[in-house]
């Protein structure tokens, strides 16, 4: 589930771009902290169902090194969601939410927030309020675990990666 | 078609099932019902019908049919009078379904009454004596369903008498050439008639005369 662009894919326009981190940071947030900010922010707007939350099986695939073949490693549980929001003054928007597991709660959450993150009026407010403070909590405990793992850590000198340039 | 839906597409897509397991169940139920009791008129069930999205210019009973066959292994064609962007996206969205540029390759045919022609239908796979079950099945937008009386009798397999229908907007021509099918038994098409919220089956077993 990987946010980067795959080569094959056309160039993507800042929106589409700024729209993938959002839903990247919302997608990893851990539960607590999106429903925290998802009952806060959500409790004053209406969302009508385009996709109801649903589970289903999505395939991961891997590499067994740089320049091995592909191969299906195991298939993930993932809950999806559409939600549509009809603003009086403003177009309709539709926020998607895709998330690990089998949480329907979580999918709403983050269907809900891009809903409303689409919509010019609100975006800069919530990116304020809810985007930045979850990244930051999310980028605190990757560092943590970093350090954590770091302590650690063995310079295989010798070795050069397989597959790289040389 | 671009492969993604753009977002203004997605902004006004119509919705689809409100209950998606259990709508499509029943509406599986009817249809399966409708296929093995030839010519008899079946209705889209209550709580389906009142909530069921379909887009603008798609009988209920055809949006519903779609919902429940289609999915990302089936591919449908539909042939210009009813393909509209509208449909597209919401087919595309709701059932995954792979869209094909010619008859020939489709699992599913989407066609209003009078596109219904003997050289289209011919196009459209009709299976192999080793694999009858390959042929296409024909969806058919038509203006209106009437039971018990007609010009149109059904005998076969799943009716005890005959049945009589009326379905307007199919031209004679379809007529012969329908008569002709079943002497290509086991290969053939199947054939789902559609008008507001009813649908009629027509097997490839079916013989219909016309009065």
């Amino acid at each position: 589930m990987g946010m980067n662009s795959h080569p094959s894919n056309p160039p993507l326009d800042p929106a589409q771009t700024a729209r993938q981190q959002w839903l990247a940071v919302l997608a990893q947030a851990p539960r607590a902290a999106l429903a925290a900010h998802g009952r806060r922010v959500l409790a004053d707007y209406r969302f009508e169902p385009l996709r109801a939350p649903e589970a289903g099986l999505v395939m991961l695939r891997a590499r067994a090194s740089h320049s091995g073949g592909r191969f299906n490693l195991a298939e993930a549980t993932v809950t999806r969601c559409a939600l549509r929001h009809r603003p009086a003054a403003a177009a309709a928007s539709v926020g998607v939410g895709y998330v690990l597991g089998r949480d329907e709660e979580r999918a709403q959450w983050v269907a809900a927030l891009d809903a409303l993150l689409q919509q010019p009026t609100q975006q800069a407010l919530l990116m304020r309020e809810v985007i930045a403070p979850l990244q930051a909590e999310r980028a605190r405990l990757l560092a943590e675990a970093h350090g954590r793992v770091a302590a650690s850590r063995v310079q295989f000198f010798t070795l050069q990666t397989e597959g790289a340039p040389t | 078609m671009s492969a993604l839906l753009d977002a203004v597409e997605l902004a006004e897509l119509a919705p689809a099932f409100a209950e998606p397991v259990h709508d499509a169940q029943a509406v599986f139920r009817l249809l399966l019902e409708a296929m093995s009791r030839p010519g008899r008129v079946q209705s889209l069930p209550a709580p389906c019908r009142d909530t069921l999205g379909h887009p603008t210019g798609l009988a209920p009973a055809l949006a519903a049919t779609l919902l429940t066959l289609l999915d990302a292994d089936t591919r449908l064609w539909v042939a210009p009078a009813l393909d509209t962007p509208a449909l597209r996206a919401w087919a595309r969205f709701h059932c995954g379904v792979q869209w094909v540029q010619q008859p020939e390759q489709a699992d599913f045919a989407l066609l209003a009454a009078h596109e219904a022609q003997p050289e289209l239908l011919q196009r459209l796979c009709e299976g192999s004596d080793a694999a009858p079950q390959d042929s296409a099945t024909a969806l058919i937008a038509l203006p209106d369903v009437t039971p018990g009386a007609g010009p149109l009798r059904w005998r076969g397999p799943g009716i005890e008498h005959e049945h009589r229908l009326t379905l307007p907007g199919l031209s004679d021509a379809f007529w012969a050439w329908r008569r002709e099918q079943p002497q290509r038994f086991p290969c053939g098409l199947d054939f789902f008639f559609a008008a507001g919220e009813r649908v009629v089956a027509l097997p490839r077993s079916t013989r219909v005369e016309v009065d």
